[in-house]
């Protein structure tokens, strides 16, 4: 039964609602009516919702490229100027969004839509020197509005507008962050100071302690830090770090535990092959071997034809030689002497050795001589080899006099045994005076400079030294007090460089290539030079020592950038230098990294090098009151394979700011992205 | 008994009601489909929020490792823990998903990749998870919900050397 009454009370009040219905019939029509265009608005509105939303992300990514870019491309430029970057943030913000808003450049704020504009602030300058360049980009579109902008019954529309979305971009500028290097440890005793002036100091050696100071020895830097767990310096005295004023002992401000240090030139290549010394033309033939009388005592004598003596009085015999084959030249004692008389390029042929006394002028005209036997003329007075092909051997000695050599080809060949192995200097200059014009030389068997006070100046070109066998001394020895410069070009030392005995050696701008003995500067020896880069190789170090001098600073223009070298067309052809002649920019010396030759700079030497020092694979021991004085623009200044200073030997490494104010050494500018 | 014969009788043969009943009965299903609908509408919605919140909270904490970097004074790299993560996307994905807790469950953990040769990518990176049991609305006696998720990889940019030390943190 209560179910039933349930059931009648249903279908009572579902009757009722019929009928009230009834007399509405229009009343859900009107409802409908009236809210249809707001749900119609409504589904329409969250369509543009959705879009904007979409479209606000598309936009963040646009903002985000284009602040990284702006940043990016002045981490690599340096301008630090917003408008020279902003190109690059709208290039990108387009890139990023498949050019869905085909964004260009704004002006200046404000920005219309559709643009993008890059500001800049700073630098910001942290108190660890690092300089903070804040890149902005702020992209602006138009507002997409497809029904909400529809005006209807009771609905205005909305008015389009735009929308943004900006991103935050730094370039962090590393100031000097090490321009001292040791991919093995650093090790200082005594007295000795490392000292690192807007740089850093930094061990790549994972052994505990990797820095190691003792007695009163300092490791100073503007930062200090080792991939190993500790270093070590003694309680009262010595010190590691970054403040010079904090108590000794403290290494509290050197960054342990560091990520190894990346070798900022490990992009310099390996220098191409050491070229072979080429050998010298042969003799020609065909010329008539004659026998001059050439000498004080046999002036009445007419001279073999085609040549003649001028007889004028005891020692003033004036002889003259035309191009052929001369005999018996080995013993001449004249006043003055002319060889290829009468002929522009003729070729004289001395194959029994070219020796004697010249008390004026010895005149070699052009253009070609062949001398074997060697060429050990005395000369008083001037001796002249006009331009030409000059091939001697049996090894050549100019002792005194005015020398002056045309500008030509000269293959110097010291004397040789039975083997044919050479055994003597290709060239012994003693205490000429010489200028020669340049071209392209060859030293077989090395050249060595004494006497004093010549002055000696080798032109532009081409310069091959090899050392003779047995030669302990290097492929140039220069060993009293001379004036030697080599004007610049490409230089190839086989067997080592000494500079030594109060010798003065000017190098300009060029390469120097040395292998099978040390760059050696020693006794007193003076090296100086601009735009000259040394390279290293094959068992060559340098030695700085014994109260030496050098000045020497790194070329910066027509020179090659060190991740550029060698350049592979002139490692590819003669003279197979890499470089076409021309030094490595910011680099004094560039010994190979698989060149583990110790370096050694000791006993009071003095040397100031404007340029860096890369000797990445060897062992560098600073000693006795040596001073290695190094200062660098944007390119850290030392980097060895382990640093030992003792003594009162000081390292000081200084790195100048370039004009972009990002600091130097191995300053990293880095962009990040971040806000 | 009777009397409900009669009844049913007379019901069965009047036309009025049949609209209401047809109603009634249809109502359930269409009533069922606009719920459904409604459910798939807010799934398609938490879904987005969950992987918008992810996705913006990983690129805040990158950028933040970023500019602890850039503005440290001893060269470190500093990041956010994981309640500061969370808080990120809270500010994203909240509302309209619930604060970050039990539900969703917001996991950060970060790598440092930094001089490894292996193992992708390179570097500093954060890996962020969030997981968001979602559950229908209005479908109580199905209404188990199940799980959804997302997971996003943030890498800190910005080139490491001996200079910048990574933090414990990262």
């Amino acid at each position: 039964m209560a179910r039933e009454f349930v059931g009648v009370r249903i279908i009572s009040a579902l009757n009722n609602t019929m009928r009230r219905l009834a007399c509405r019939r229009a009343g859900i029509a009107m409802i409908v009516a009236l809210s249809a265009p707001m749900l119609v608005a409504m589904t329409g509105f969250a369509v543009d919702i959705g879009y904007w939303y979409q479209q606000q992300e598309s936009l963040q990514s646009a903002a985000d490229a284009a602040a990284l870019a702006a940043a990016t491309a002045d981490a690599k430029y340096g301008d630090n100027s917003a408008s020279l970057a902003q190109p690059f943030g709208v290039s990108a913000a387009n890139t990023a969004t498949n050019n869905q808003f085909g964004l260009t450049s704004c002006a200046g704020a404000p920005c219309g839509a559709g643009t993008v504009l890059v500001t800049m602030t700073g630098p910001t300058t942290l108190s660890n020197g690092n300089k903070i360049y804040a890149f902005t980009a702020t992209a602006t579109i138009t507002r997409a509005s497809f029904f909400s902008r529809v005006r209807g019954i009771g609905l205005s529309g909305m008015l389009p507008g735009t929308q943004a979305a900006s991103a935050v971009a730094d370039v962090v500028a590393t100031t000097g962050s090490a321009c001292i290097l040791s991919g093995g440890g650093i090790t200082v005793t005594g007295g000795a100071t490392v000292q690192g002036t807007n740089c850093g100091a930094n061990s790549n050696d994972s052994s505990c302690p990797s820095i190691t100071v003792s007695g009163s020895g300092k490791v100073i830097a503007t930062t200090v830090s080792t991939t190993a767990s500790c270093v070590s310096a003694p309680q009262y005295s010595g010190y590691i770090g970054t403040n010079p004023l904090a108590p000794p002992g403290s290494t509290s401000t050197v960054t342990l535990n560091a990520q190894p240090t990346s070798d900022p030139l490990a992009n310099m290549g390996s220098p191409p092959g050491w070229p072979m010394m080429p050998s010298p033309p042969n003799a020609p033939t065909g010329l008539t071997a004659m026998t001059p009388n050439l000498g004080y005592n046999t002036w009445g004598t007419a001279g073999a034809s085609p040549g003649d003596c001028v007889y004028l009085g005891n020692y003033t015999a004036n002889c003259e030689l035309y191009p052929e084959e001369w005999l018996g030249m080995s013993g001449v004692g004249v006043n003055s002497l002319i060889l290829n008389e009468g002929a522009s390029s003729g070729t004289t042929y001395i194959p029994n050795g070219f020796g004697g006394q010249v008390n004026g002028a010895l005149t070699m005209k052009g253009n070609n001589y062949y001398i074997s036997g060697g060429m050990n003329v005395s000369v008083s007075g001037t001796r002249t080899m006009a331009a030409g092909t000059y091939v001697i051997n049996g090894g050549t000695t100019m002792t005194n006099g005015i020398t002056t050599m045309g500008a030509g080809t000269y293959y110097f060949t010291g004397a040789t045994n039975g083997s044919g192995v050479v055994t003597g200097w290709g060239l012994s200059l003693n205490a000429p005076s010489l200028i020669g014009a340049g071209g392209t030389y060859y030293f077989n068997g090395g050249m060595s400079v004494t006497g004093s006070n010549p002055v000696i100046v080798f032109g532009q070109g081409l310069y091959m030294f090899s050392a003779y066998n047995g030669d302990t001394s290097g492929a140039l020895y220069d060993s009293n007090s001379t004036s030697l410069t080599f004007t610049g070009g490409t230089y190839f030392f086989n067997g080592g460089l000494t500079v030594a005995g109060n010798a003065n050696v000017t190098f300009g701008p060029g390469i120097y290539y040395i292998e099978n003995g040390n760059l050696n500067i020693t006794a007193g020896g003076v090296i100086s030079g601009v735009g000259a880069t040394f390279v290293l190789e094959n068992g060559a170090g340098y030695v700085f020592d014994g109260g030496t001098s050098t000045n020497l600073t790194a070329p910066v223009t027509n020179c090659v950038q060190p991740s550029a070298y060698p350049e592979a067309s002139y490692a590819n052809m003669s003279p197979y230098d890499g470089t076409d002649g021309e030094g490595i920019c910011g680099v004094i010396i560039y010994q190979t990294r698989n060149d583990t030759t110790a370096d050694t700079v000791d006993e009071g030497a003095s040397t100031n090098f404007n340029g860096a020092i890369y000797s990445y694979g060897a062992p560098l021991t600073v000693s006795g009151g040596g001073a290695l004085n190094i200062t660098t623009t944007g390119i850290p200044g030392l980097e060895v394979g382990s640093l030992s200073d003792s003594g009162s030997g000081n390292v000081s490494v200084t790195e100048n700011a370039p004009a972009n104010g990002n600091g130097a050494g191995t300053t990293s500018n880095t962009a990040l992205l971040v806000q | 008994m009777a009397n409900s014969c009669k009844i049913f009788r007379s019901f069965s043969k009047t036309k009025r009601g049949n609209v209401a009943v047809e109603f009634a009965l249809s109502g359930l299903a269409l009533f069922a489909f606009l719920m459904a609908i409604l459910n798939l509408g807010l799934l398609g919605f938490s879904i987005g929020a969950l992987v918008h919140g992810v996705q913006a909270a990983a690129r805040k904490a990158g950028l933040d490792a970023s500019a602890s970097y850039a503005t440290s004074t001893n060269n470190t790299m500093t990041c956010d823990s994981s309640s500061i993560i969370q808080g990120y996307f809270d500010s994203y994905a909240d509302p309209p998903l619930p604060a970050s807790g039990t539900n969703p469950v917001v996991t950060a953990n970060w790598t440092n990749n930094t001089g490894s040769t292996t193992g992708n990518p390179p570097g500093v990176f954060l890996t962020l998870s969030a997981t968001y049991k979602w559950v229908p609305f209005g479908f109580a006696l199905f209404g188990k919900g199940f799980t959804i998720g997302i997971t996003t990889v943030a890498v800190v940019d910005g080139s490491m050397n001996s200079a910048v030390t990574v933090g414990a943190s990262c």
